[in-house]
């Protein structure tokens, strides 16, 4: 399909009111900057994309200052020698807001309005399509767009290599060949890609989980706590605790032998007083009365004494008492007069002076004055004297008071020295004579004691008994000791008991570190087979890297066939070391935009455009932005419709 | 038979695998679990754990990331060499004091079918015999004929060669622990700028009743 230019009709569209332009096989447009060059490559453009030159979607084409005008763009081409008209115009739709009226795009192909749907129906049906019309024709398009789309369009140049039949020639990607089966490229990649994610975040918290049960282990070795445990059990076995209750028993039994024996020997005694006391017979009597006599006068003794005590309390109060009268009255006496003496003031001029007029008083009334004065002097004198023999009547009583207060403490005093006295003969003589029963009472004690002794010793087995009570003391004493010792044991086996439960515990601990152990490696075990399933995805990722990898060392010479200037790059290695996938146009081994004057980048994306339109076999005119950096001898000889945009020194735009 | 794979040598990395057909044994972690993957053929469920020898970046880097995979990860030197033997799938392995400028061990590993194989790596030299050894894993650092001489005297110098093993170390070390069961010595963390692979083959040859190799990024080497 060749699709050729004859001409081109401007109304109202961007700078240009109304103008025609006419195409040959290589059209050269050249003007000054702004005479509107770039204008005709935009109504181009817009005609069949809805962009301008610049590849801006829906650009503003309306002219400046005019908006309301609205522009149409009619192209006369020929597709495939037959001629055609194509119109594109803007059409205010019927507006009821307010503000600006809708726009729309009205079609007309051969004069017949078209619908947009319809007429690109029937461009298709000629070979023209509207998704790759800008790729195919205009010099910038397929370098702008990304890798992974130039990638695409390029190895659709490539003669049937299906990643299969790709996949199955290494033994690296053998393993996507199964998979290629049901899925494409990218979806395994997507796939893996996810697998890989989901298992990262599966497993995410375990390795915090791990380190925190690691840090919960105890420290320590069963083995040693063992060894440990077997050292104390057999020195606690050793240990040899004779029978307490054996023990306890036989010493019982002896200490009921010695109560025995000492039982008898206190009968014996009791016996030997009882006689003892039946031969002093005749005292013995005497010697209850002087018993009850003596506790009666014991009792007497502490009566008087507590009388005395008292008194002597009665004593001492009194003199305080009186010690403290005869203070007060001492003060008393001591006591000044508290009144003084005041007279009234003297009569002076102004009191003779009338106190409303002014003048001096009369006679009469001066006498009055003065009358009047010594009157209350006279007064003044009585009161005062009046208060005096008051207070000082009022002292005399109260010293009276005091002194006679003083001297009834003072007879009290006398009077209870006098009866502490009687008391004190009564208590010494009280005492003489218990002191003196006493006496007899121990007198006799004594002789009944040795009375009892002399009836004892006459006794043999007395001796015998003692002996026998002091031998069996004795073993009591050994068994105790034995006793003591065996709770010292005890206490002891008691001891090594504590430590090995104290060993148990720990050992219990140490053992929770198997448990510990056993949960890390069951986590362990969830990682590693979490692990394999990232590696299983790696690997398909892996496979799909050195099929891309495979793809392009196999295909890039094969694309690069397609183009006369332009190499493509199809992969590069990264700075890490790793491989990736790229899709970088070079000329002379230089990419675009790197160090490439601009003639030979034009001569480049000549060459893309070129090679593309030839491979889809669809020639499309191609309007070429900047052409004056091309000499018209390096313009390359291509066979599809090429028109120049040229800037000169022309006022206005030369068509040739 | 196992294989001994070489994940990384060298200053960039050390990494090396040994595959007893049933478990794999990570020796050191210079490498990222992915390289590991890749030359074990993605088959890391078959790891049965991980030995470093010490905590320089290029033998441990990525400790954290094998144990996170959940791979059973032994640094000796974290644990001042106490336990001096642990056990890994069949893999008998014990530690046993190098000489460098940080606390580094060395492995002997004792496996009931590939015998006795020993890795020493980062060690000015190695104190011990050994007995009945199969397969020697030795680092091979520097030719003393090599070394650059206007750099003799300088920290550089100093801090490159401390505690690394010269030609000649490796040669007593290799003569002292000949025997007839001996099949192969692998050369190790080969210095870039200090070292000639060649020579490293050529001066220890005659030394030994069996091959020796130089190890290199990917190599695979039956024992």
């Amino acid at each position: 399909m060749k699709l050729e230019l004859k001409s081109l009709e401007l109304k109202d569209f961007k700078g240009c009111r109304e103008a025609k332009f006419d195409f040959t096989q290589l059209t050269t447009i050249s003007g000054e900057n702004g005479s509107g060059k770039s204008t005709i490559a935009d109504a181009w453009y817009w005609l069949w994309c809805d962009c301008d030159s610049r590849m801006t979607k829906n650009p503003m084409i309306r002219p400046v200052g005019v908006e309301e005008s609205l522009p149409t763009v009619t192209a006369t081409i020929t597709i495939d020698g037959a001629k055609h008209t194509f119109t594109k115009r803007q059409e205010a739709k019927q507006s009821s807001g307010k503000g600006n009226a809708p726009i729309s795009n009205k079609y007309e192909f051969n004069s017949v309005p078209v619908t947009e749907r319809d007429l690109w129906k029937k461009l298709n049906d000629m070979g023209i399509y509207k998704d790759d019309f800008l790729a195919l024709s205009h010099p910038n398009s397929f370098t702008s767009s990304k890798a992974a789309e130039m990638r695409k369009v390029l190895f659709d140049m490539t003669s049937d290599h299906t990643d299969i039949e790709i996949a199955g020639r290494a033994e690296e990607t053998l393993l996507l060949v199964p998979l290629l089966e049901q899925y494409s490229v990218e979806e395994i990649l997507a796939m893996n890609k996810a697998t890989l994610k989901a298992a990262k975040e599966r497993v995410a918290s375990i390795p915090d989980i791990i380190v925190g049960m690691e840090r919960s282990k105890a420290e320590g070795s069963i083995s040693a706590l063992e060894a440990e445990k077997e050292a104390v059990t057999a020195e606690r076995d050793a240990l040899n605790i004779p029978n307490k209750a054996d023990l306890s028993d036989e010493y019982n039994k002896k200490m009921n032998a010695i109560r025995a024996i000492e039982q008898d020997i206190s009968e014996r005694k009791w016996k030997a007083s009882r006689e003892a006391r039946k031969k002093l017979d005749d005292v013995s009597r005497d010697f209850d009365r002087l018993k009850f006599e003596i506790s009666t006068g014991e009792r007497d003794i502490s009566n008087q004494e507590a009388v005395a005590k008292n008194l002597m309390r009665n004593m001492e109060d009194c003199r305080t008492n009186s010690n403290d009268l005869k203070k007060a009255y001492e003060e008393e006496k001591e006591e000044k007069c508290p009144y003084i003496y005041t007279e009234p003031k003297p009569l002076k001029e102004s009191d003779l002076v009338c106190p409303t007029c002014g003048q001096k008083l009369t006679m009469k009334l001066r006498d009055e004055a003065i009358k009047r004065h010594e009157a209350e002097v006279k007064e003044a004198k009585e009161d005062f004297d009046q208060r005096v023999a008051a207070w000082e009547s009022d002292k005399k009583q109260r010293m009276e008071h005091y002194r006679s207060r003083s001297r009834e403490y003072v007879a009290q005093f006398n009077d209870a020295k006098i009866r502490l006295k009687t008391v004190s003969a009564e208590i010494q003589r009280l005492k003489t004579e218990v002191g003196e029963k006493k006496k007899l009472v121990s007198d006799y004690e004594l002789k009944v004691k040795k009375q009892t002794d002399e009836l004892l010793t006459t006794d043999e087995y007395h001796d015998i008994e003692e002996a026998r009570v002091a031998e069996l003391k004795e073993e009591a004493a050994a068994i105790k000791a034995k006793m003591d010792e065996a709770d010292n044991l005890r206490e002891k086996f008691y001891e090594y008991h504590d430590r090995i439960n104290a060993i148990d515990r720990n050992i219990a601990v140490l053992r929770h570190n198997d448990e510990i152990d056993a949960k890390i490696d069951s986590l362990n075990a969830e990682l590693l087979e979490n692990e394999q399933a990232k590696a299983n995805a790696e690997k398909v990722i892996d496979a799909v890297s050195a099929l891309s990898r495979n793809k392009n060392e196999l295909l890039t010479e094969e694309i690069n066939k397609h183009f006369k200037i332009v190499q493509f790059c199809l992969f590069e290695y990264l700075k890490n070391g790793t491989y990736a996938d790229t899709c970088i146009p070079k000329i002379d081994g230089k990419a675009f935009g790197e160090s490439l004057n601009t003639g030979r980048e034009l001569q480049g994306k000549l060459d893309i455009c070129e090679g593309l339109q030839k491979y889809y076999d669809t020639y499309l005119p191609i309007f070429l932005d900047n052409a004056e950096s091309l000499n018209d001898w390096n313009v390359p000889k291509i066979d599809t419709q090429l028109v120049l945009l040229k800037v000169s020194e022309d006022k206005k735009l030369v068509v040739s | 038979m196992g294989m001994l794979t070489v994940v990384g040598t060298g200053s960039k990395g050390n990494c090396y695998t040994i595959d007893d057909g049933k478990g794999i044994l990570v020796l050191d972690a210079g490498m990222p679990l992915l390289s590991i993957k890749r030359s074990i053929n993605y088959e890391v469920s078959r790891i049965v754990g991980c030995c470093v020898t010490h905590s320089h970046k290029d033998h441990s880097e990525y400790a954290n990331q094998i144990k996170n995979g959940g791979i059973r990860v032994w640094k000796p030197y974290e644990e001042h060499g106490e336990a001096r033997h642990r056990k890994f799938g069949d893999f008998d392995v014990y530690c046993f004091d190098c000489v460098h400028d940080v606390p580094c061990y060395g492995f002997l590993i004792k496996h009931p079918a590939m015998g006795n194989i020993l890795y020493a790596t980062d060690t000015e030299f190695i104190k011990y015999r050994f007995s009945n050894l199969r397969f020697i894993i030795i680092e091979c650092n520097y030719i003393e004929s090599m070394l650059d001489e206007d750099l003799d005297g300088t920290p550089k110098r100093d801090h490159v060669l401390t505690g690394h093993m010269e030609l000649e170390t490796v040669k007593r070390f290799l003569i002292a622990n000949d025997n007839d069961k001996l099949r192969g010595v692998l050369t190790v963390h080969l210095s870039n700028d200090n070292c000639d692979p060649d020579d490293v083959v050529c001066k220890l040859s005659p030394f030994v009743s069996c091959p020796v190799w130089v190890a290199n990024k990917g190599r695979q080497q039956p024992i």
